[in-house]
């Protein structure tokens, strides 16, 4: 007998983690604690992550090719997308700084993008890939994804500071609304990515 | 009955200690924790965190000195240069990280906490649980705090920087949010709910 | 695996006592001690800086060019007080500026605050608030009064104000005829160095002069005198005398932004704030209102000074003889007293028991004889004038500085007298204009000096002297 709870008959709340029999499959099945909606699965599951990532693909071009920061001083101004950015701070010597930024803001929604990428495709094409593997991917892909907003902040702050007229101003280009889409729509289709999803796609054995 | 999250397997309700934590047999996901003075003392933090919420917004979190100009800034005055130098949408979205999402999901705890710890059920609890368990990813201040950090270090080659107030407080405020969601134990708020309906 | 739902199930019930189910205490756990914390810093925080707060002050302008909200800033006296909050349009005149306050301008904040911005200007020749470029236009303010009314909107002034009540120093007014390069910056000069400024000037009232406001610093008031004459010392002063031409100017400032210079002769009183002197439009000018050694400087007291004004003559039977040199409140501020001063040459004119009168206008009485018209002269008619006369019986000489009552009409009597100054006592040893000096000329009595040379016997002389001088107005000397 599946230990699973789906085969075993019972629909999980997922505000309230209640179960409740999956019996009746009429659409409007409410829990009976709290009033959410039931659902096995996540609706639209697979769609809703495929739709989201690709739009957070399309983002990431601009988002990396469009200057993010715009210093203007008394000698002109200077526009930095992230990459620019990470490179001057090399050069500055921070190298510890540079390589955090390059981290949260490059390697991170990039992996991320791709871990989504490999998970939808490992449910649809049924891998062989271990589930367990998976699940731990995907829990560490919600975690840290909301940590490529660190460049992000970053701009807001100096924003914030640097308001000083004709001495120092700093100003957010496009670029940074691109990019802080493409951590918008990954953070939205990983939550819509139901992770059971692999585990009814592995056989169990 | 407890089914996990993540890989769907049934398990037996474990039988917890406070500050103890189920972990999923199968997959490792965690299915379920008990924490001690989940609604008293939960209360409590949020409380605080409410008031340092206040504090961390209305005072300067930063100040720049450049040619004896000084400038110390709240960390709404982000919000507001990226609004108008035409970032808007970049701007909704970092008042809403900072700011509204730990704010939305303060007020929503005490909306529910304060009646239940007075011994009341107040109406649309569901809902309000559910609501602002949606916002706790999107609470970002600790990589806001990150952040802070990474600016002062780019800025101070320009001038001098220093911490205000507001920025000791977002600390706080942090550690308080932290703290919340390690004393936010669903069950026991749902238990009370049970008990007290 | 049961399917049954709901929680975990119970254990089945033991036989025999069990423990009872004791609940928790109600006691207020440590963690109310967090937001206890936090409430108290929070509260403290809130209370310091409501209470903290300065007043909040909008004043109006009509531009707000320079300024920015959030950004500029209020500066007094190089410290910067306040802060701009917002810049908000009023209607399509104005713009508030809505500042906040050091909590310390409080007593200040009242009626007669004086607001405008500090950016760069240039006025009168004098380029001011370049440092603005760099750092940002900023506010500033001379204070109200404390005991007047508080207020909370101003209306700012487009230019800086004259700062003169406010400025430590001595404020004096100064008349002349023409400005002559002075601005308001030009310099006051005692003995070569600069000791003052001029604050500002204007037209007088009546038109007939212009008034200078200046300012002496407080570390060299005491320098100006009652007896203190001042003139215009900017540019060159180029005469032509006997020794040839004779360049001369105070300094290359007041060459390019004119200047004024002032000397105080031995005597007089520490001149007071309000005071009014008389600005001659060069040295050789005030050499020639009055003799070389000063002559003889009088007080006189009056009610009010009915239409005496600087420069004006003292006339001795039509003839002038001195001229007003200053006028101002008397200490005890319920006269006021003009100073004149009478020339060397005319000062045993002057005893104790002399009268003087006001001479300006016109008096008319209607007697038997029909309707005389007193004027000194036609000129004291347009300018008005001091009037002197001693009575038959000279009394004794008069010190510098000697005190006398300004009547403000003529008695008719008065100007029937014809004193015997020959009767009088000779001029006390510690006057200086015994003798030769007596006949030391300037301009225009040449004739008559050598005249009075020819005659030796010094009592005598001054008596045929002044016989001569006064017999008529046509200046002919009359044999006694």
């Amino acid at each position: 007998m599946s230990s699973d709870a789906l085969a075993a008959g019972f629909v999980r709340c997922s505000s309230c983690e209640r179960l409740w029999p999956a019996a009746q499959p009429e659409k409007a099945a409410r829990c009976g604690r709290c009033g959410a909606a039931l659902a096995a699965r996540k609706p639209d599951s697979l769609r809703r992550s495929w739709a989201l990532l690709i739009a957070a693909a399309i983002c990431y071009v601009p988002a990396n090719l469009l200057p993010v920061m715009i210093v203007s001083g008394p000698g002109g101004s200077e526009a930095d997308t992230i990459l620019s950015g990470v490179v001057s701070m090399f050069g500055a010597g921070w190298y510890g700084v540079g390589v955090l930024i390059f981290f949260a803001s490059i390697t991170v929604p990039v992996l991320k993008m791709l871990i989504l990428f490999a998970l939808l495709v490992s449910v649809q094409r049924r891998w062989a890939w271990s589930p367990r593997d998976r699940t731990r991917l995907y829990r560490i892909v919600e975690l840290v994804g909301r940590w490529s907003m660190l460049d992000m902040f970053v701009v807001s702050v100096s924003v914030a500071l640097v308001q000083l007229g004709a001495v120092a101003t700093v100003e957010p280009g496009i670029g940074a609304t691109f990019f802080a889409a493409v951590v918008v729509l990954t953070m939205f289709a990983a939550s819509s990515f139901d992770p059971r999803l692999i585990w009814d796609a592995t056989p169990r054995k | 009955m407890i089914a996990c999250e993540f890989c769907d397997l049934l398990h037996r309700p474990p039988r917890l200690e406070a500050g103890q934590k189920a972990y999923c047999a199968r997959c490792g996901g965690s299915i379920a924790k008990r924490s001690r003075n989940p609604i008293e003392g939960t209360f409590a933090l949020t409380l605080a965190a409410l008031m340092l919420l206040v504090l961390a917004n209305y005072f300067p979190f930063l100040s720049f000195a450049l040619e004896g100009q000084v400038q110390a800034n709240r960390i709404v005055t982000g919000v507001i240069g990226l609004w108008n130098a035409g970032q808007a949408g970049l701007a909704l979205l970092i008042l809403f990280t900072t700011v509204l999402a730990p704010a939305v999901r303060i007020l929503g705890l005490l909306y529910v906490l304060a009646p239940l710890a007075a011994g009341r059920v107040p109406p649309a609890v569901a809902g309000a649980l559910r609501f602002q368990e949606g916002l706790i990813s999107w609470a970002m201040l600790d990589v806001y705090m990150m952040a802070m950090l990474v600016a002062i270090v780019k800025l101070s080659q320009m001038a001098e920087v220093h911490l205000e107030l507001g920025a000791y407080c977002f600390v706080a405020l942090f550690a308080m949010l932290t703290a919340m969601a390690t004393a936010y134990d669903r069950e026991a708020l749902w238990d009370r709910v049970e008990e007290l309906a | 695996m049961s399917a049954d739902n709901g929680p975990g199930t119970a254990t089945g019930q033991d036989a025999g006592p069990q423990e009872p189910v004791v609940k928790g205490r109600r006691r207020l756990s440590a963690i109310w001690l967090i937001p206890a914390v936090v409430a108290v810093v929070a509260g403290t925080l809130a209370y310091r800086a409501i209470l903290d707060r300065g007043p909040q002050v909008v004043v109006v302008f009509e531009s707000a060019e320079g300024l920015k909200a959030g950004k500029s800033k209020v500066q007094y006296r190089e410290v910067e007080v306040g802060s701009v909050d917002e810049v908000k349009v009023r209607d399509l005149e104005h713009v508030e500026i809505h500042v906040s306050l050091d909590p310390r301008l409080h007593p200040f904040v009242t009626q007669d605050m004086a607001w405008w911005v500090v950016r760069p200007r240039m006025s009168g020749g004098v380029i001011s608030g370049l440092q603005t470029i760099v750092s940002g236009a900023y506010l500033t303010f001379e204070p109200g009064s404390k005991g007047k009314p508080q207020t909370r909107e101003f209306t700012g002034l487009e230019e800086p104000p004259i700062p003169a009540s406010n400025r430590p120093g001595l404020d004096l007014v100064l008349h002349t005829d023409e400005v002559g390069g002075l601005q308001a910056g030009s310099h006051l000069y005692f003995r070569d160095i600069e000791v003052g400024d001029v604050l500002h000037y204007a037209l007088a009232q009546d038109g007939k002069s212009v008034e200078v406001q200046v300012i002496v610093e407080d570390a060299y008031a005491r320098w100006v005198t009652s007896h203190s004459r001042f003139w215009n010392a900017g540019g060159v002063d180029v005469s032509v005398g006997a020794e040839g031409l004779d360049v001369k100017t105070e300094s290359l400032a007041s060459i390019v932004g004119g200047g004024i210079a002032f000397d105080s002769p031995a005597g007089g009183e520490p001149a007071k704030d309000g005071d009014v002197f008389w600005l001659h439009s060069s040295r050789a000018d005030v050499a020639q209102s009055e003799s070389t050694h000063g002559g003889l400087g009088l007080v006189l007291e009056t009610g009010s000074l009915g239409g005496v004004s600087l420069g004006n003559p003292v006339y001795y039977r039509e003839l002038p003889v001195g001229a007003v040199v200053s006028h101002g409140l008397a200490k005890d501020g319920r006269t006021v007293q003009v100073r004149v001063n009478v020339e060397r040459r005319y000062e045993s004119l002057v005893r104790s028991n002399t009268v003087f009168w006001n001479a300006s206008g016109i008096s008319a009485d209607l007697g038997l004889s029909g309707l005389h018209v007193h004027a000194e002269s036609l000129k004291s008619l347009r300018s008005g004038g001091v009037g002197f006369a001693t009575p038959p019986e000279p009394g004794l000489p008069v010190e510098d500085g000697s005190v006398f009552e300004l009547h403000p009409e003529v008695k008719q009597k008065w100007l029937e007298w014809q004193p015997d100054f020959s009767a009088g006592k000779p001029a006390s040893p510690g006057e200086p204009h015994a003798g030769a000096s007596f006949f030391h000329h300037e301009g225009k009595t040449e004739a008559q000096a050598a005249e009075a040379a020819a005659e030796p016997q010094p009592g005598a002389q001054k008596h045929g002297f002044l016989r001569r001088l006064f017999g008529g107005h046509d200046g002919s000397a009359k044999p006694k």
